[in-house]
């Protein structure tokens, strides 16, 4: 995968309206409307939640679109995952990949070549056939709608169908973490090759009916949806996975605005899940009878991103000196109440490609002076911005505490909410952008390159990534493009150790903390699994509830 | 009389038309380029480019006024950034469930307010009296919104006697549409249940919403009851021989109403302003929950919607309130 | 806001009928009355309380109302913290302690720019005539058309969300029932005989205004500031609380019931007392303000 090629760059950048916005809905976002029923009627003939042939989950973030080739953000793919599914994906909880759609893969040994074995007898809600023609239209969809993952399968040459079930991709050079490009949550979804070039409309790729309609392969098919409100799904009968032993017949996603709301809807029974909901909430219900909090460990980092293009903080040592002067145990233990740990470096703890060797800081304000005055700073006497978008549970905390930590060192910080889309049109904008804020991530691709170069690269500031630090090292930079391009596994991790190194050094940003990933439902709920990839998303298909 | 009305619709046109021009220029005061929000952080310039020239948001700002009013009068009222969707659109689905709201907010108003005013100006300066003037300040003093989350935490938490908010359960079904108000169209659908439903969870909002408005009915009531009975008619009435009750009756309900339905214009808007609120708090998908999520988002085209939408109906009802008052009162003619 | 309104009916402010000056004997009236109703007296001791403790706030308040104190998250009351803490372990006694100075100054300041904008137009207006006054309170009535909180919300969003531009949105809403008000006083007394005369031997416009008009307006306003300076409180609360006035961590009421609502089930203290601060500062204002009223109703009732 080449991410200098100026298509990675233009895809890249279209991380869309979204992703940034919602992504960091980890913990909840802004947006309209209660769980009442879709206006349209619904064919959920459940009376109560208590049925225990349907799951009502209740998800305290909107969904953006029902499309899942063209979107970045954090809270559409708990829909999409009902409906979609992909030639690969990751098992269990773990980073395996293993065949889905796909009932067989093989890479060729100089990673130029991808066969992939189309599974038989699978065949879409709408009765069109899985096969490799609609593989490769699916493939060739997501490339052409130039949003989600199009950018990791920029150096895709060329996508055939030698036979009836097999489709075989050339890439122009071997990339690191290119299959995970077809298993992660945001991959090309295979999407009935009927409905797209049935609704195809003026050369959209039918965008526009996609938007609000689904046709896949997978467990179950969409009944009904109304955006802000709810969503319902129930059974699709031919689904190739057949339905022996215990699922759900159907399915209701109700969008509920109001932590308090979506809290008490779990506790009374009403709803079996409850999505989005935010920590203090989270751990309010821990204990509470009849429910239980998952406590699994996820792959998300916490950063407080610095603006490094001017002002104090263009100086490394500056840096260097916030780095010390946060205090960390405050935020892990008594903000997170002990849930989170503070991150060592810019890549999770149990990712691949993790360097444990890296440098850590610690909270040390008579070290943090020390490299101010060294700085030219011996009283602080500057000023930082800090920004967070409405509704983001944790980052107005994260700020205040900062706010504190520095007014000790004789910095003030500034914060100032914004709604989610000034915010990103601020960041966005290196005139504008001169501000710190909090940022969450979590792993688009098997590869320690996505976290950093989204957040850290040349390539990656402005329109083009997330780098609204706009942090620039041709030493980063060229280290990670060799750690992209370098075929051995061991001298790979070996190039990224060096890459996160250097950026715990150079500390664009402060590596915050990590968190184990919590999410409350009723105890009946069995079968939920977690993996951090397809984080804020359900295993619909393997849960089910006792009654 | 129709003159008058006609002078007043033609005044109306005026001042949507000069409100409309207020929420225009406003939008366009907000910092930022509309179109780049609506694209998002990362789109090409040649996407923003592209937003821009199809909702017109280039181009010099009379032009782009001159094609707002137009899209006005179609009924096009643009693109809101946080659906995606025409506001028009967002607006027809979100606007019954406020409707009905306040429509029950403001029977409440009507049904306790002028009773509880009357009763006070008869039995002035009973036990009566002062404890309702008391009342009155009171709910004329309480923030909405915290008597929302206060009733809220009673009602559902502690009691469990209310449901939390929303207009329905979680897996009620709506009715078919006809009205959009649940509780008249679940009547019609014969079904009880779901009436019931509509009806319990619209009892805690319509009750917070009421709360301000009551109280300034009630003391209007009673202020002017007591004034239409200090008047000199009453007074030579009550020397002929008329008994208190038929006198309030006969004589001093008519014309004591009269200031009060002003005053219940006016309260309209107050409810209007009010449901912005308590839709918040209760989560009451209507234009006041819309509209506050278009003000986190900097919506601008569904916040001007939502201002355009609310200050038509307060002109309208504040029309029909003074077309009442001549039907009310023989004395006032308008030139 | 006080019911006042274009079309015929009663304005809630009574306006006293013209004289060259006030007497200082109907002032006194007006307050032995005030003082005699007791229910006013508690809103005034209320309301003065308020004062006090919004200048007094640092002598009073135990702790410091914006630093974070993280080990002391969301406590009960307790006897350290009467009011308990909030989600940074600030102390809310302190924080609603410092929050009348916000509130106070928001009435103020509203009030100030509201009454002397809509005070000048109104002036204008009535004294002008004509086409001046035509024009002015078409404008008027123009704003008078959006329920305020309405029109408030989408200037503050507007402006930008901060408490210094909610006062400007809320100022920039309310002025026009200033200058009807005033409108409505200038023409009474414009007419009365003492104006012609004084125009008669040659004096100039603004000496007619700021001497004869002006001091007849004065009653009225006053009552109307009082009237509205719990409505001030109020609506500068409800636009923090939807997250267009005072930001975190200001120690506002509205916003510490807006952040106190996620934290409502289980720490009902957060949004509680601040709530209850609000009201009870609105309802000590109203019970001056009605007690007002009724204070000079009588004696302006021109029957």
């Amino acid at each position: 995968m080449d991410f200098n090629d100026p298509r990675t760059t233009m895809a890249i950048d279209d991380l869309l309206t979204r992703r940034i916005t919602r992504r960091q809905a980890v913990q909840g976002t802004v947006a309209v409307s209660l769980s009442t029923v879709a206006l349209g009627g619904l064919t959920v003939q459940a009376s109560s939640a208590a049925d225990a042939k349907t799951l009502v989950v209740a998800s305290g973030a909107d969904a953006v679109t029902l499309d899942p080739q063209v979107s970045f953000d954090g809270q559409s793919p708990l829909l999409w995952r009902a409906v979609y599914e992909n030639l690969v994906k990751y098992e269990g909880e773990t980073l395996d990949i293993v065949p889905h759609l796909a009932e067989s893969y093989e890479i060729s040994p100089d990673g130029l070549t991808y066969t992939f074995k189309i599974r038989k007898g699978v065949s879409f809600s709408d009765g069109e056939p899985l096969n490799a023609a609609a593989v490769k239209l699916s493939i060739e969809r997501q490339i052409g709608v130039e949003q989600g993952i199009a950018f990791a399968l920029a150096n895709v040459d060329a996508i055939e169908a030698p036979d009836d079930m097999t489709v075989v991709l050339t890439l122009t050079a071997p990339s690191d973490g290119a299959l995970s490009a077809f298993a992660g949550m945001y991959a090309p979804y295979i999407i009935s090759s009927k409905a797209i070039r049935e609704h195809e409309q003026d050369g959209d790729w039918a965008q526009a009916w996609l938007r609000d309609n689904m046709v896949g392969t997978g467990p179950y098919i969409l009944d009904s949806y109304s955006q802000s409100q709810q969503a319902a799904f129930s059974r699709n009968p031919n689904y190739w996975g057949g339905w022996e032993g215990e699922h759900f017949d159907q399915l209701v996603v109700s969008y509920v605005k109001e932590p308090a709301t979506e809290r008490l809807l779990l506790e009374q029974g009403e709803v079996d899940v409850a999505l989005f909901l935010p920590d203090d909430a989270v751990e309010e219900l821990d204990g509470t009878e009849g429910i239980v909090v998952t406590d699994v460990p996820s792959f998300n980092l916490y950063y407080l991103v610095l603006p490094t293009r001017e002002g104090p903080t263009a100086d490394k040592t500056v840096r260097q000196a916030l780095s010390y002067g946060f205090d960390y145990d405050t935020w892990v233990n008594d903000v997170m109440r002990g849930k989170a740990q503070q991150a060592r470096g810019p890549i999770p703890s149990n990712f691949v490609g993790f360097n444990p060797n890296t440098p850590q800081y610690t909270y040390d304000p008579d070290k943090a002076r020390a490299l101010l005055a060294e700085a030219g700073y011996p009283d602080g006497g500057f000023s930082i911005n800090y920004t967070y978008e409405t509704g983001y549970f944790w980052k107005r905390p994260l700020g205040e505490l900062f706010q504190a930590n520095m007014a000790d060192l004789g910095i003030t910080v500034d914060i100032q909410e914004l709604s989610p889309s000034a915010w990103a049109d601020l960041l966005s904008n290196p005139e504008t952008a001169n501000h710190a804020f909090g940022l969450v991530w979590w792993p688009t691709l098997r590869t320690p390159y996505d976290f950093m170069f989204s957040l850290f690269a040349t390539g990656a500031q402005g329109t083009a990534g997330y780098n609204w630090g706009y942090y620039s090292n041709p030493e980063l930079d060229s280290l990670l493009e060799d750690g992209a391009a370098e075929p051995d596994e061991a001298k790979r991790m070996e190039i990224y150790a060096k890459a996160q190194d250097l950026l715990v050094d150079e500390a664009p940003a402060l590596y915050v903390y990590e968190k184990r990933y919590r999410l409350p439902m009723r105890d009946a709920v069995k079968g939920f699994v977690f993996n951090g990839v397809y984080i804020e998303t359900l295993n619909f298909y393997d849960i089910s509830k006792t009654a | 009389m129709a003159r008058y009305i006609a002078r007043r619709l033609l005044f109306m046109l005026v001042v949507i038309f000069g409100m409309s021009i207020i929420t225009f220029s406003l939008s366009r005061l907000v910092p930022g380029n509309p179109a780049r929000l609506l694209a998002g952080p990362h789109a090409r310039q040649e996407q923003v480019d592209a937003l821009a020239e199809r909702y017109h948001l280039t181009g010099p700002v009379l032009e782009q006024y001159g094609v707002y009013v137009s899209g006005l009068a179609r009924g096009d009222l643009g693109l809101s950034v946080t659906t995606r969707r025409p506001v028009a659109e967002d607006l027809a689905q979100f606007l019954p469930a406020t409707v009905e709201l306040t429509a029950t907010a403001f029977l409440i108003t009507v049904l306790v307010g002028v009773p509880v005013g009357i009763f006070s100006a008869a039995t002035r300066g009973g036990m009566f009296d002062h404890a309702s003037r008391l009342v009155s300040i009171a709910g004329v003093s309480l923030p909405i919104f915290w008597l929302g989350l206060v009733l809220q935490v009673l009602f559902y938490k502690h009691l469990g006697i209310l449901p939390i908010g929303g207009r329905l359960g979680t897996l009620d079904i709506a009715p078919p549409r006809v009205t959009g108000a649940y509780l008249i169209d679940s009547l019609l659908a014969g079904d009880l249940s779901l009436f019931w439903s509509s009806a319990i969870h619209l009892i805690l909002p319509a009750l917070t919403l009421a709360a301000g408005s009551v109280a300034v009915v009630t003391r209007m009531m009673r202020a002017s009851v007591l004034e239409t009975m200090g008047a000199d008619y009453v007074r030579t009435a009550r020397a002929k021989g008329l008994t208190e009750p038929s006198l309030l009756r006969r004589h001093v309900m008519r014309n004591a109403f009269i200031p009060t339905l002003t005053v219940l214009g006016l309260q309209v808007g107050y409810l209007l302003a009010g449901n912005f609120l308590v839709e918040s708090v209760f989560n009451w998908p209507g234009i006041g929950l819309y509209a506050i999520d278009a003000i986190a988002n900097l919506d601008y085209a569904a916040i001007m919607g939502v201002t355009l939408i609310v200050s038509v109906v307060y002109v309208a009802v504040n029309l029909v309130v003074d077309i009442l008052y001549v039907l009310l009162d023989p004395r006032i003619t308008y030139s | 806001m006080s019911a006042s309104t274009s079309a015929v009916g009663p304005s809630t402010t009574m306006s006293g009928s013209a004289r060259p000056a006030q007497s200082t004997n109907w002032a006194r009236q007006v307050s032995d009355r005030l003082r005699a109703n007791p229910v006013s007296m508690i809103g005034l001791i209320l309301a003065v309380g308020m004062f006090g403790i919004a200048v007094a706030a640092p002598v009073i308040a135990p702790y410091d109302p914006v630093s974070l104190a993280p080990k002391n998250r969301l406590l009960p009351p307790s006897s350290t913290n009467w009011f308990g803490t909030d989600d940074g372990g600030r102390d809310i006694f302190t924080r609603v302690v410092f929050g009348a100075r916000y509130s106070l100054l928001a009435a103020a300041v509203v009030l100030s720019l509201a009454a002397t904008f809509g005070t000048a137009v109104g002036l204008i207006a009535g004294f002008a005539g004509g086409k001046i006054d035509e024009a002015l309170m078409r404008l008027t009535d123009m704003f008078l058309a959006f329920p305020a909180l309405v029109l408030a919300m989408g200037i503050s969003a507007a402006l930008g969300a901060s408490l210094t531009n909610s006062m400007i949105a809320i100022a920039v809403v309310w002025w026009p029932w200033y200058a009807r008000l005033v409108r409505g006083q200038t023409l009474r007394v414009r007419q009365e005989q003492f104006v012609d005369a004084a125009r008669a031997s040659g004096a100039s416009d603004a000496h007619m205004i700021l001497r004869h008009i002006l001091p007849n307006c004065w009653t009225p306003i006053i009552v109307q500031v009082t009237l509205d300076v719990g409505y001030a409180i109020l609506t500068t609360a409800s636009l923090s609380f939807i997250g267009l006035g005072a930001q975190p961590p200001t120690p506002e009421w509205g916003a510490m019931v807006a952040t106190g609502k996620d934290y409502i089930l289980d720490q009902w203290w957060m949004s509680t007392f601040p709530g209850l601060a609000i009201f009870l500062a609105v309802m000590a204002f109203n019970l001056v303000g009605d007690g007002l009223q009724e204070a000079l109703s009588p004696i302006l009732r021109r029957r």
